[in-house]
This record gives structure tokens, sequence and C-alpha cells, in this order.
């Protein structure tokens, strides 16, 4: 037993202990795991770092565990994560290395363990601290390789998706998931029906990130290390990471740089264009923006709606409830034309 | 009735200066719920200050008349689950411009009371 370890509370504490035989199970027994560090993130799933320890070595380790089951989040369950992330990691995608996914046996949940990735996540410091200046002028080339990259997986290699609502129609979807959270809001419904009769052209199809912005990567000073965060994956445009990524929710408020708050959209649209990626469509990029700042607006109702509702309760949640109204003012502004 | 000192205005003020003061010397999660926590006390300090300036029943009027402008009987139900209905049915269809500048300033009297200093110059208050 390691004794200068930290004490959590009792049930992360047990969790350590169920993790500790479900790495021997299929380690060995001589391993032990130590260091443990509980990631300090506002998600619904607990993230425990720690070191797989041998006689000769130690590697950081992560356990993604599922703490609630949410009947009424669009957020992909860990057994549907798990092939995604092992297809995207064979393709050689800088993710995480899945390493095992919890089994019944374990008593753990749902979740998995992956190797860990140093490095900063807080989009406040990887935009303005000094140390991440290489990092940033490196962004757009790295992120247009990456995406173009992502979008290169076809639907058939991720069948696990083809199921998922957000892998059907987009709109549709986010309609039944916004009934769901039993609060009518007019800009809604005005913003679902401009997108409706604004839609794109149909578009190729393939494996789309589904929340590619700055906080799900993680940045060293030389550059981009990995991609986080496989909760939201569908089958869809991959015109949507990038629209995504552009939205105004993810500019920091650096709106003179669309991209992420770090670069011009014709920037980061030409960087994909040159790693691969098919001619970016402007306009229709532009719809998956608009379309963004709606689907942000409903990830806000929804944390409100487990607030409301009595499912989990939070500072946060409840602030996400009165966080909808900027966002509805984004959204309302640029369908007007007012705001890029 | 008449209450003692301090008003309700006071009290939310003493309970945010408590929350400003303290939050700093917190860390990881309860230090953002502690910030977090402060800025929803600010909310309701603006909501309550807001109340006569721009009365609610200012915006519910601003919404039944669109509903009417609709074509829709607003009657007991909520309006905004009432215009929400008729906007998805397409009835505004032809109007969309129109609408627009309505829920801009639905928005607009929601935003001065969440984060006032995100709105644009042309909808900051004095008006």
């Amino acid at each position: 037993m390691s004794t200068a370890e930290p004490r959590f509370d009792p049930a992360t504490e047990a969790v350590i202990e169920r993790l500790r035989e479900a790495v021997r199970r299929r380690y060995g027994t001589t391993v032990d795991i130590a260091r443990f560090q509980l990631a300090t993130l506002g998600g619904s799933n607990r993230t425990l770092l720690f070191d797989l320890v041998d006689d000769r070595h130690h590697r950081r380790l992560v356990l993604r565990q599922e703490t609630i089951a949410a009947d009424y989040t669009p957020f992909l369950q860990a057994p549907i994560q798990w092939p995604v992330l092992n297809t995207v990691y064979a393709r050689g995608l800088p993710v995480p290395e899945p390493l095992f996914e919890l089994e019944p046996v374990d008593d753990l949940g749902l979740g998995y363990v992956v190797g860990a990735i140093a490095g900063e996540t807080l989009p406040k410091r990887i935009l303005g601290d000094p140390a991440f200046q290489v990092a940033r002028a490196r962004f757009p080339r790295q992120v247009g390789t990456m995406l173009a990259r992502l979008h290169r997986i076809e639907p058939a290699a991720v069948p696990v998706l083809a199921d998922v609502p957000e892998s059907g129609d987009t709109l549709e979807a986010w309609m039944a998931y916004y009934d769901r959270w039993e609060e009518p809001h007019p800009v809604f419904d005005f913003a679902f029906r401009w997108l409706a009769l604004h839609r794109p052209r149909a578009p190729r199809r393939c494996l789309v990130h589904g929340d590619f912005r700055i906080g799900n990567l993680i940045v060293a000073p030389a550059g981009i290390r990995a991609l986080l965060d496989w909760e939201c994956a569908h089958i869809g445009d991959p015109l949507e990471d990038l629209g995504w990524f552009c939205t105004r929710s993810w500019r920091f408020g650096r709106n003179h740089l669309p991209a992420g708050g770090l670069a011009s959209r014709d920037t980061l649209y030409r960087a994909y264009e040159a790693a691969g990626g098919e001619a970016v469509d402007r306009e229709a990029a532009r719809w998956w923006e608009i379309f963004g700042l709606l689907r942000w607006a409903l990830y806000n109702l929804m944390q409100s709606y487990g607030h409301m509702s009595e499912r989990r309760r939070s500072p946060a949640f409840a602030a996400c409830g009165r966080n909808i109204a900027t966002i509805e003012y984004d959204l309302i502004m640029s369908i007007a034309g007012r705001f890029d | 009735m008449a209450h003692d000192n301090p008003p309700l205005e006071e009290i939310l003020r003493t309970v945010r200066e408590f929350l400003v003061d303290l939050t700093p010397r917190l860390d990881g999660k309860d230090r953002y719920h502690g910030l977090v926590s402060a800025f929803l006390v600010e909310i309701v300090e603006r909501e309550l200050a807001g109340e006569w300036q721009h009365p609610a029943t200012a915006d519910d009027r601003r919404l039944r008349e669109l509903a009417l402008a609709l074509g829709v009987e607003p009657g007991d139900e909520h309006l905004h689950a009432v215009l929400s209905r008729a906007l998805r049915a397409g009835r505004a269809d032809a109007r969309m411009d129109e609408v627009l500048g309505v829920l801009i300033d639905h928005v607009v009297d929601k935003v001065r009371v969440t984060r006032p200093d995100l709105l644009a110059l042309e909808h900051r208050a004095d008006d």
C-alpha cells in the first residue's frame, strides 16, 4: 500500500482499491498503482490520473469512469466511445493510447483506462501565455491537418456510431433533445426554423469529433499533443467540426479571430484544404457555426434541466440556465448578420 | 409589510461580498463554484434592480403582440411555449426579419440582467 498518498473521499478511495485490482487482473499481481490525482473537470465523469508501477517502470495513466447514468444527455456512453477511440488511435490521430475497457468483474461501472498525455488544456493559458507562442503559431496548420485526417475515416470504420441520434438528421436529433428538456425558448425555435430553411446541400459523411475546440486539446509549448473527449462523436458533415471550432462561444472574446480566437477562418480553411480536406464551402461552414451556437445553448439547457429536475445540482449547472441568454444573443445577432 | 434593515438588496450584496472575499482562498472545484455563486447573486441583484426599469410585463407585452401578429391567441399558456410552437410550425416564415427584431429586443432584456457587459454598444443601457 502506498502510504504518502493524499486521502480522498470514501467513494474515491473505494474506486482506487477496485482500480488496483482491475490493473492487477490485466498486468499481473506484481504491479501497483500510485500518485493519484482527481482532475477537477466540470463534467459528469470521474477522471482519475495515476501511475502504473512495477519494479522497473512507471507510467502515467488515466481512468475515465462514468459516474452518472444520465438518461437525458446526448453524451455517448463509454462502450460506444471505446471502439471509436480505438479506431482513431489506429488511424494515427494524436489521441491517448487506449489500454483497457472496464468490465463487470471490475465493479467500476462503465469506463476505460488510457495513457496520460502531459500538457495544458486551459484555453486562457493556451491563448495568452507567452510559453505557448510557438504552439499558437503552429495551431492552424496542426488543426487543419488533424481534422483532414479525422475526416478521412469513413462511416463504415465506426459502425458503432450508425445508430447515434446525431448521426441521423442533425436538426431533428437536437429538436428531440430540446423537447425533452421541457423549457420552450422562442429563440431556439426561430433558429431551428431558420436553419431548416437555409440548410446546406447534402454533404459527404464521415466521422465527426463533435466537440472540436481548444478546451479539448492537450497543448505543449511546441504544439498540440492530443485530441480528447469522444463523447460527442458521430457520423456527419465534416464542416460541422470546422464550424464548431469557429463558433463565437469558442473564441474567448477574440472575435476578430474566428478560428478559436487564434486565426482567421480563411487561414484555418486553407490549412484544412492543404492537408487534403475537401474544399470548404464558406457559406455551409458558417451555417454550422450558427447551428453551433444553437447546439451550445441547448447543452446549457441540458445542464439547467439536470439542475432543476434535481438529478444533479451545483452552482455551475444553475448558472448554465442563465448563460443561455448570452448564447441566444450571439445566435440571434449572428442570424441577423450583425455579428460575424 | 416593511421589514427591518437590511433590505433585500443589502443582504444580497453582503452575501456576494463574502463570496468574493472567500473565493481566492479556495481551490479546485470549490473555487470555481465560489466564483459562479457570486455571479449568481449578482444576477439576482440586477434582476431586482432592473424590475422597475424594464418590468417583466414589458417583455410579456412584446411577446404577446408577436403571438397575435402570427395569428395565435396566447390564452393562459406560457407565452414562450405558445411562440415556440408557432415559430416551429412555420407561421413566421414569411416575416423572419420582423420576428428577428422582436426576438433581439427580448434577448437583450435577458442579457441586461445576466451579462450586460457582453452587449454590443447599440444595446447598452441608458436608453
